[in-house]
């Protein structure tokens, strides 16, 4: 095998040198310092993709025309250009660039920033919790992290959890941390949640956006409107201050509203209209709002797209860094795992519960009781919310003393008979 | 209303000319060789494109601002424009030719082809095509689980690319075959990221598997094939209009970041999901250029309206038919930078990915992993029936009670088990298992009354 790569990457250069005496080549110079070396394959306002040739290999990259020094186009390269130590296309990561990837061990650079992510998935308030996060927050105490990346990747949930996240975010967080939030989907109460940064970066596919409350009844969706809607609304607007972002946004995207925006094309600053007279229409009456990542960029809401942690911390301007807080967001792993299987588990507890009562089995019901706290102890946020897709009640003190009291008078009448 | 009905200036051919960088134009190669009637004898030329790609046929042709050049690749030839300025220089008559293609003997047909690549041995240090087909329809037959061994296998098999042949659906139809699409992405993704060229090769990508490929910056279709079929958003309807918005807004917002991640414009994905959205496009320099509205005198000329409004005369008779939404054909996918080439057989794909006619493609698993869980979940659903059957079934009247509701819960259990090995797409969040559990409950329960009655 080694010897058929060698081969082929011989082969790869005899017909470089051969053939292609000159390379047409685009630079790209990054504001970080790097040069991307390679053909610029397509262009938009606010972007660039290039090619990039490591070996046989060509690789798309996508880069922001924000984070772009300048370009020389059509730049002939020789080979002893390349040999004369050009900066390489595509720097191999010292990590995958999976963004699941194992924490980074401790560098010997001792001035390597520290960086601990922390991942918040799944529904908002069950899953995506606010005492949940606290206490994640808790277990980095010792880890010293100078940067906390919130990675966000969920499709909104329970509204009521936004302000307690929110409050995590801006009292426990904020006053000791560097936070960002690093967005693959934020959608409804994760994209309010998220507002509550100043940092946003998003990843490549990254979505934000789409915050309109709504409640389901008998199958059918009811947006939130009247009183509660501007609750909603005077609070977005309090968090979006948190955030230090235009209230505007965040209200296109949580009522159908006409906004637009102008650029100032030397400063990049973004104008925000609560009409469309800007020069660009972000939205309209006739829509939500939800940004993809380009867009994002683009007004300003958020500051850079990072697909990887290393990217992520070159956007940060951490030169040389660390992963530290793996306590932390295991914590969050398990949690979740422990709430998904709690919300299923507690549906079926109770479940077989009302069947031992039918059956008068009062004793299968309280062994059935225990196992239900049991769940509840471990999967807490079960206490607030309970299991909505499944029915199941929040099984809070208040749940549990009314079905004690229940179990009580049930064994006294069997033991009256 | 038909697509490319509305041209504002440009005729179509024009707009090819100008739209067309340097790849080949000709979608047909066969059949447009014999037409042309330029087959000649003798060595060929050799066409040396900035790009770094070589070019061995018989130029036709050279132009101020073209170079037509009678391609040939593994013995078929092709008529095929270049832009001038991507040519870096002509060599004349400095290439045996050996495939005869020029030779004015028929070319061969895709099955010879085929066949010839069967027994024609690589090359040593040729390079190795790892091709997987992916049949069925997401969420079903093609799941997490089968797709991730089958990047596995071919990622053992160290190819230099990995071709994902598409010819697939969704189980969920329409857009919202989006979230299975979701599931399988990272898969691809992850080898992209890895540095492994991964490139799909569409003959049909509909409903959520349209998504799929967006993925790769590399897609190839076949000369039939088709990307699309997820236009009914506009329909969505779950009882409130804000909501359907905020709803409608959220999946857009998803399926653009398919769009972003393999480098393709969004607005793509807009015009493909939803009948009001307008998409024009005209070609500067090669590149398509966009507008989302109607194009006006002010716009300029040029425009190809390819989704209208979808409105009062714009109203298409025909759902999917017309241009009220986008599905990209070979042609427009070619045009709009979507798809890289049009190829029908291997060979071409190998020469559109600059691999020439020294390749291999590896006998893997891949194809066969998928197989096997498509029938496998096929004889699962059969067995899922037949034991949905059975526990409706009172047949088993003979039996006394307690034997009956034991062998009621032993179905279950076998449903149980079925639902565990397919979980993924059969029982995702554990809910069906979970309702399962509580009625052997409960048959254990009446199995207890009953032998208390005796």
């Amino acid at each position: 095998m080694v010897n058929r790569i060698r081969t082929l990457i011989l082969a790869a250069i005899a017909a470089a040198c051969l053939a292609v005496p000159a390379l047409a080549l685009d630079k790209v110079h990054l504001k970080d310092g790097r040069v991307l070396e390679g053909e610029i394959t397509r262009e938009g306002d606010g972007y660039l993709y290039i090619t990039v040739r490591v070996g046989s290999l060509q690789r798309a990259e996508f880069v922001l025309m924000a984070n772009v020094e300048r370009i020389e186009r059509d730049v002939d390269a020789t080979p002893e250009d390349k040999d004369a130590g050009g900066t390489p296309a595509t720097p191999a990561p010292e990590t995958s660039p999976n963004r699941t990837a194992s924490p980074r061990p401790a560098p010997a650079d001792p001035n390597a920033r520290r960086i601990a992510f922390i991942t918040l998935e799944e529904m908002v308030g069950p899953f995506m919790n606010a005492r949940a996060l606290a206490h994640s927050i808790d277990l980095l105490e010792d880890d010293k992290p100078e940067i906390v990346v919130l990675q966000i990747n969920s499709g909104g949930g329970i509204g009521l959890e936004v302000q307690k996240l929110s409050d995590v975010i801006e009292h426990k967080i904020k006053p000791k941390y560097r936070v960002v939030a690093w967005v693959e989907s934020a959608i409804s109460a994760a994209a309010m949640t998220a507002w509550t940064c100043e940092e946003i970066y998003m990843m490549k596919e990254g979505n934000i956006g789409a915050a309109t409350g709504y409640r389901m009844l008998n199958g059918r969706a009811e947006a939130v409107e009247g009183e509660e809607l501007e609750m909603v609304l005077r609070q977005m607007e309090q968090i979006s201050e948190r955030g230090n972002h235009n209230p505007l946004v965040m209200r296109a995207m949580q009522v159908p509203t006409n906004l637009s925006a102008d650029i100032d094309p030397s400063t990049g600053a973004v104008t925000w209209r609560n009409d469309l007279s800007g020069q660009y229409i972000v939205s309209t009456e006739k829509q939500i709002l939800t940004f993809n990542s380009i867009d994002a960029v683009r007004f300003g809401v958020a500051r850079a797209i990072a697909d990887n942690k290393d990217e992520l911390a070159r956007a940060l301007g951490c030169s040389s860094w660390v992963e530290v807080g793996a306590d932390a967001d295991e914590y969050q792993v398990r949690f979740r795992e422990d709430v998904q299987q709690a919300q299923v588990r507690a549906a079926e507890i109770l479940s077989k519960m009302q069947i031992a009562l039918n059956a008068g089995n009062v004793g299968r019901a309280r062994a059935m009781l225990g196992q239900l706290r049991g769940w509840a102890r471990r999967a807490t946020s079960l206490e607030e919310y309970g299991a909505p897709d499944f029915g199941v009640p929040p099984l809070d003190a208040e749940f549990f003393r009314r079905v004690e009291e229940q179990l009580d008078q049930l064994a006294k009448q069997r033991a009256g008979r | 209303m038909r697509r490319c009905s509305r041209w504002v200036a440009l005729p179509l051919l024009a707009l090819i000319a100008i739209g067309l960088s340097a790849s080949p134009v000709g979608l047909a190669p066969i059949a447009r060789a014999a037409q042309d009637g330029t087959a000649q004898s003798g060595p060929l030329d050799r066409v040396i494109l900035k790009s770094g790609q070589v070019i061995v046929g018989r130029v036709l042709e050279e132009t101020a601002t073209e170079v037509r050049v009678l391609v040939m690749v593994g013995g078929i030839s092709a008529p095929t424009t270049y832009r001038r300025d991507e040519v870096l220089s002509i060599e004349r008559g400095v290439v045996e030719d050996t495939a005869g293609g020029s030779s004015g003997t028929p070319a061969p047909s895709p099955k010879a082809e085929s066949s010839e690549r069967a027994t024609r041995p690589a090359k040593p240090g040729a390079a190795r095509i790892y091709l997987l087909e992916l049949r069925g329809d997401l969420g079903k037959d093609i799941s997490a689980t089968p797709l991730r061994r089958a990047m596995e296998d071919a990622v053992a098999n160290d190819p230099d690319v990995i071709v994902i042949k598409m010819n697939a659906g969704s189980a969920a139809p329409g857009f919202d075959g989006l979230w299975a699409a979701e599931d399988l992405g990272p898969i691809v993704e992850e080898q992209i990221d890895a540095g492994r060229r991964v490139v799909f090769w569409i003959e049909r990508a509909q409903s959520g598997a349209a998504f799929l490929p967006l993925v790769s910056p590399e897609i190839y279709f076949t000369s039939g094939g088709k990307l699309g079929g997820v236009g009914d958003l506009s329909d969505f309807d779950i009882g409130d209009e804000t909501v359907n918005l905020k709803q409608i807004s959220l999946r857009i917002g998803h399926a653009e970041g398919f769009a972003i991640t393999g480098g393709y414009d969004p607005r793509l994905i807009r015009a493909m999901a939803l009948k009001e959205e307008w998409l024009a496009v005209r070609f500067r320099g090669g590149e398509p250029e966009y507008i989302t509205w109607e194009p006006r005198p002010e716009d300029g000329d040029g425009w190809v309206v390819l989704t209208d409004d979808g409105e009062g005369d714009n109203e298409d008779e025909f759902s999917f038919e017309g241009n009220d939404v986008l599905t990209l054909d070979a042609d427009w996918a070619f045009r709009l930078g979507v798809a890289k080439g049009v190829v029908d057989t291997m060979d071409d794909l190998a020469f559109e990915l600059n691999i020439g006619r020294d390749y291999e493609v590896i006998e893997g698993r891949g194809s066969q992993i998928l197989k096997d869980w498509r029938d496998r979940l096929d004889r699962a659903l059969d067995q899922i029936n037949r034991i949905q059957r059975d526990l409706s079934d009172r047949g088993g009247r003979r039996l006394s009670e307690s034997a009956r509701l034991g062998r009621q819960i032993n179905l279950l259990k076998q449903l149980r088990g079925i639902l565990t090995s397919f979980a993924e797409v059969l029982d995702p969040d554990g809910s069906q298992r979970a309702s399962i559990d509580i009625q052997i409950e409960e048959l254990r329960q009446q199995i207890q009354r009953a032998s208390r009655g005796r």
